[in-house]
C-alpha cells in the first residue's frame, strides 16, 4: 500500500498548525469538515492499519474537488497564491483505494464508460486516424459532452485567422482517471492520446480545458510520454494569433483553478479580451490566483455540493457583471448550472472572440 | 449523560457506529438524512482541535473522544430542534465551528451530539447606513471577511485562525483579532446575538449600539463557549475600508520602556490598529533577519500598524514616533511590514509538536499596564523551572488600561507519553504564575479544557455567579459539558 510508506507527509499534514490549509471550498460552501488536515488524519489510519477502506473512509478520500487546487490558499497580499500540487498524497490515497477493489460506484461507473467508450462520458465514439498539420486543437471530453460550443467557436476562429489546423475529438487524455486513483488505465490513455498528438505532426498543440494543458505539459514528460510539439491554452494561443473581436457588452472573467493556479496563467485571457471591440471588462473582487473556484471538474460524487459552490462563485461574479466569461468547459458547464437562476449569461472566452 | 466514544471503542463497535435509531431517525427528520454523520471518518473529524496535547493523540492514532454522531443543521428552527431532541434524551450537545481552536473547546468529553454549524452560512443582513451585518454563525473567518470587502467593508477581526475559524467560533471564546487597538475585541465588536438555548428555545437580543434594559445578555453569552447556549446568528459592527495604512517600528531598550510606551500612547488616546511589543529573545531573529545583527538579543521590538482617514492616520504615526522615542526608542524599520507578511506562520509551534517527544504552546493572559512586565518575567521564570527547552514572549493586544501577553514555550521529554504530563506541569505553572501578579489567565483563545482546572482560581468570588447561571439556564448539563471548568 503507497500509503503506509506515507507516514510523515501524512503527519505534517495532519499536524498542521498553518492555518489557511483550510480555506477549502467544500467547507466554506458546504459545510462538511473533510478539511486536507482531517482526510490526512483518516488516511494515517489506514495506512496504520487502524482503518480499512470501508466506504466513509473511501469517501473522504474522494472528498476534494480536484485534488485540492481548488483551495485558495492566500487570499491577501502576504504571498503568493499556492500552486502546488496538492495531490501528493491524497492521489496515491485514491490508487490504493482503487488497488483494494473498494473504488466509489460513480469512480467505477466513469471507469466503465472509459472502458466501453474511450471517454468518460461514455459518448458514442469511433476513433479514427488524426489528420496532419502544423496545429492540433484539441476538443478534449468534457468539452464534448458538456461545451461542443466552444469546439465549435474554436474551429470557426482558427479557420477565421487562416490557421492550418486539425482537430482531435476523441479519447481521453487520462488526467481524470490519474487523479481519481485509476492509473493505469490512466497511464494506458494518456500513451493512446499523446500517440494521436505525435500523429498529427502538430508542432502546436492547442486545448481549451486548461488541465488538460497541464496533463500536457507537465504530467506526460513526467510519465516520459513525449509530444513534440508546444502545448497552449487557447487564451495564449489565439492571443499569440492576433485574434480580434467586436462585442457589446460589460462582461467580467472566471479564471479557472486549473488556468490560474496550476499553470499561473492570468493574462492571456484578460489581454485577449482587451482586443474585443466595445468590450469592458469589469474585474471580479477575486480574480487571478485568488479567484474562487467554480467547482469541480468532470468527476466529482456529489452535484448538489458542486451546485452550491458555483452558486457561491456565480454570486461573487455577479457583483461585477451580468455576463461572466471564463476559459475551461468545466467552469462554463459549473456556473452555466446556476446562472439562469441569477440573470447571468456565461461564455467561453472563444464564443466572445467568435460572436 | 453518555461517556466519550474512543477511536478504539468505535472500532470494536465496527464500521457503522451503532446509534440508538429513534434519536437517529428523530434527528434525520429534522435535518434530512445527508446532515446526520455517524461514520466513523466523520467522528475522526470532531476528535480534536489544535489544543497541543490533541496533536500528540494523532501522532500516536490515539483519539480518547469521539461524538457519537455528527449534524449538520441550517436554520436556526434545526438547532431549536436538535437540542430539544438532545435535551428529551439527555445527551450532551457540543457546537463546533472550524474546529481551529486551541483550548479544547470541541473536544466531545462526554461524546454525544456534535452540531457543527458551518452549513448556516449566510449573510443575512448588511446595513451600510448603521454599518452593521448580520451573518448565521457558521460563516468562516475569511468567507465573512471576503463578503464585506466585496461590497466596501471590513469587519475589524483578523484573528490568526481567520480562514479556518467561524463567526460564532470567534464570539464563544470571547475572541480577538490582530488588528484589536482600533476595532476592539469581539466583544466588543458584536452588537446583538441569537442564541438558542438548553431547552431549544431561542433568545434574541436587540439590536441597538447601547442600552440601559437591564444586564447585557450579549456578554453574558459571548465567551460562554457553548455552556449555555448554541449562538446561531450575530450582528456585528463592520468599518469603511481604511484609506491608508502606515507601519511604525522601534527598537526598545527594555520590555518594560516597551509596555510604558504603548501606555503613554493611549493615555494620549491614540489606538492603531496593531500594537505588538517583543521580549529580546523572541525579536533577536527579526532584529537579524531586518539588518539589525547589532541590536539582536538587547533591544526589543515594537511596532504599530496605523489606519484609518489618511489625515488622522498621519497624526497617529506622529504620536507613536513622540511615544516611542521618549521611551529611548531606536526606530527600527520594517518589523511591521515583516509581521504582515508572516502572520499566519505558527513554524515553530508545528516544529516542536512534529518532533518526537516535544510540544509546546503558546499561552495568552492579560494584566493591567502596571503588572504586564512583572507577569512576563513571572511566566518565563516559572516555565523555564518546569524545564522548557525555550520560552519567549510578546504582548499583541493593547488597550486603554492594560493589554495581552503570549508566552511561548516549548519542551521536550523521554517519550510522546511523559511530555504530556511535562505539558500540564508547564500549564500548572504558568497559570499559577499570573494569578500570582493578578493577571487573568484567558485573553482570547478561552478556558474550554485547556484551563479549566484552573479558572475558578482566576476570579475565585466571582465564578460561582457562573456556576449559578450555568445551573439556571442548564439543569441537566447537556450544553458542551467540561467547558470551561463547568
Amino acid at each position: 500500500m503507497r500509503l503506509s510508506s506515507m507516514r510523515e507527509i501524512l503527519e505534517n499534514t495532519a499536524i498542521d498548525h498553518v492555518y489557511y490549509r483550510s480555506y477549502d471550498p467544500l467547507v466554506r460552501c458546504v459545510g462538511r469538515e473533510y478539511t486536507p488536515h482531517r482526510a490526512a488524519q483518516i488516511a494515517m489510519l489506514v495506512g496504520g492499519g487502524r482503518l480499512g477502506w470501508t466506504p466513509d473512509v473511501v469517501q473522504a478520500m474522494y472528498w476534494p474537488l480536484n485534488s485540492r487546487i481548488e483551495l485558495v490558499w492566500n487570499l491577501d497580499d502576504s504571498g503568493p497564491a499556492f500552486a502546488t500540487d496538492a495531490g501528493e498524497w491524497d492521489r496515491p490515497a485514491r490508487a490504493d483505494v482503487v488497488e483494494a477493489g473498494a473504488a466509489p460506484a460513480w469512480v467505477k461507473a466513469l471507469e466503465a464508460n472509459v472502458k466501453t467508450s474511450g471517454n468518460l462520458y461514455g459518448l458514442a465514439e469511433q476513433p479514427k486516424a488524426v489528420g496532419q498539420a502544423p496545429v492540433l486543437y484539441i476538443a478534449d471530453d468534457t468539452t464534448r459532452a458538456h461545451a461542443p460550443e466552444i469546439a465549435q467557436a474554436m474551429q470557426l476562429l482558427l479557420a477565421g485567422e487562416g490557421c492550418d489546423f486539425t482537430t482531435l475529438a476523441q479519447g481521453t487524455d487520462g488526467w481524470a482517471l490519474y487523479d481519481l486513483g485509476l492509473w493505469e488505465l490512466a497511464r494506458e490513455k494518456a500513451t493512446e492520446f499523446a500517440g494521436w498528438i505525435r500523429a498529427s505532426g502538430a508542432r502546436t498543440v492547442v486545448a481549451n480545458c486548461p488541465a488538460l494543458v497541464y496533463a500536457l505539459r507537465e504530467w506526460y514528460p513526467a510519465l516520459g510520454l513525449r509530444l513534440d510539439a508546444e502545448v497552449l491554452h487557447h487564451s495564449e494561443f489565439l492571443l499569440k494569433l492576433g485574434v480580434r473581436g467586436k462585442f457589446a457588452g460589460r462582461v467580467t472573467f472566471h479564471d479557472p483553478s486549473y488556468l490560474s493556479r496550476y499553470l499561473h496563467q492570468v493574462e492571456a485571457p484578460r489581454a485577449l479580451l482587451g482586443r474585443v471591440e466595445g468590450l469592458e471588462l469589469a474585474e471580479c473582487y477575486f480574480k487571478g490566483e485568488k479567484a474562487n473556484p467554480s467547482g469541480p471538474l468532470a468527476t466529482f460524487f456529489d452535484e448538489e455540493y458542486a451546485e452550491q459552490i458555483a452558486a457561491r462563485r456565480a454570486d461573487e461574479l455577479a457583483l461585477a457583471a451580468r455576463i461572466v466569461v471564463t476559459a475551461a468547459p468545466a467552469s462554463k458547464r459549473n456556473l452555466a448550472g446556476v446562472a439562469r437562476a441569477r440573470g447571468l449569461q456565461v461564455l467561453d472566452i472563444a464564443e466572445v472572440l467568435a460572436c | 449523560m453518555t461517556t466519550a466514544l474512543s477511536l478504539d471503542a468505535a472500532l470494536a463497535r465496527g464500521e457503522a457506529i451503532q446509534v440508538d435509531p429513534i434519536l437517529l431517525t428523530q434527528l434525520e427528520a429534522v435535518v434530512g438524512n445527508k446532515n446526520v454523520a455517524t461514520s466513523i471518518a466523520d467522528l475522526i473529524c470532531y476528535s480534536h482541535d489544535i489544543m497541543p496535547p490533541a496533536f500528540k493523540w494523532v501522532r500516536r492514532d490515539d483519539l480518547p473522544y469521539l461524538p457519537h454522531m455528527v449534524v449538520f443543521p441550517g436554520s436556526t428552527r434545526d438547532v431549536q430542534e436538535i437540542v430539544k431532541i438532545a435535551h428529551y434524551n439527555r445527551i450532551p450537545v457540543v457546537p463546533a465551528g472550524g474546529t481551529s481552536g486551541t483550548i479544547g473547546g470541541i473536544l466531545p468529553v462526554c461524546g454525544g451530539i456534535v452540531v457543527d454549524m458551518k452549513r448556516m452560512n449566510r449573510l443575512v443582513d448588511l446595513d451600510p447606513y448603521s454599518l452593521t451585518v448580520t451573518v448565521e454563525a457558521g460563516m468562516l473567518g475569511q468567507d465573512y471577511e471576503d463578503q464585506l470587502n466585496m461590497r466596501g467593508f471590513i469587519g475589524g477581526h483578523y484573528p490568526q485562525s481567520i480562514r479556518c475559524s467561524a463567526v460564532g467560533g470567534w464570539i464563544g471564546p470571547r475572541g480577538v483579532g490582530t488588528f484589536s487597538t482600533k476595532y476592539g475585541k469581539i466583544e466588543d465588536i458584536v452588537q446583538s446575538l441569537e442564541v438558542v438555548l438548553a431547552d431549544g428555545s431561542v433568545a434574541r437580543t436587540k439590536n441597538v449600539p447601547r442600552a440601559s434594559c437591564g444586564p447585557d445578555l450579549d456578554q453574558l453569552f459571548i465567551g460562554s463557549e457553548g455552556t449555555l447556549g448554541i449562538i446561531t446568528q450575530a450582528t456585528l459592527r463592520i468599518w469603511p475600508k481604511p484609506a491608508k495604512r502606515e507601519w511604525v517600528s522601534y527598537g526598545m531598550p527594555s520590555f518594560e520602556a516597551g509596555v510604558h510606551a504603548c501606555r503613554d500612547l493611549m493615555a494620549e488616546g491614540i489606538y492603531p490598529a496593531v500594537a505588538r511589543l517583543y521580549d529580546e529573545i523572541e525579536g533577536a531573529g527579526a532584529l537579524k533577519e531586518l539588518g539589525y545583527a547589532e541590536a539582536a538579543g538587547k533591544e526589543h521590538p515594537l511596532y504599530f500598524g496605523c489606519e484609518g482617514r489618511a489625515d488622522l492616520t498621519d497624526l497617529e504615526v506622529k504620536v507613536v514616533h513622540e511615544c516611542c522615542r521618549a521611551q529611548g526608542g531606536v526606530e527600527r524599520p520594517g518589523f511591521g511590514e515583516r509581521w504582515w507578511r508572516k502572520r499566519y506562520d505558527t513554524t515553530f509551534l508545528k516544529k516542536a509538536y512534529m518532533l518526537p517527544n516535544g510540544i509546546g504552546d503558546a499561552i495568552e493572559c492579560s494584566a493591567t499596564y502596571k503588572n504586564l512586565t512583572a507577569m512576563h518575567d513571572a511566566m518565563l521564570e516559572a516555565i523555564h523551572v518546569q524545564g522548557a527547552h525555550e520560552v519567549f514572549g510578546h504582548g499583541s493586544h493593547f488597550y486603554p488600561t492594560g493589554g495581552n501577553l503570549y508566552i511561548i514555550w516549548s519542551a521536550f521529554a523521554a517519550d510522546e507519553k511523559e511530555i504530556e504530563s511535562k505539558y500540564w506541569r508547564v500549564m500548572d505553572a504558568a497559570m499559577k504564575a499570573v494569578l500570582s501578579v493578578d493577571g487573568s489567565i484567558g485573553h482570547h483563545h478561552g478556558i474550554g479544557v485547556n484551563k479549566g482546572p484552573w479558572i475558578h482560581l482566576d476570579q475565585p468570588t466571582a465564578w460561582p455567579v457562573v456556576q449559578q447561571i450555568k445551573a439556571a439556564l442548564d439543569p441537566l448539563g447537556i450544553m458542551n459539558p467540561g467547558k470551561l471548568g463547568l
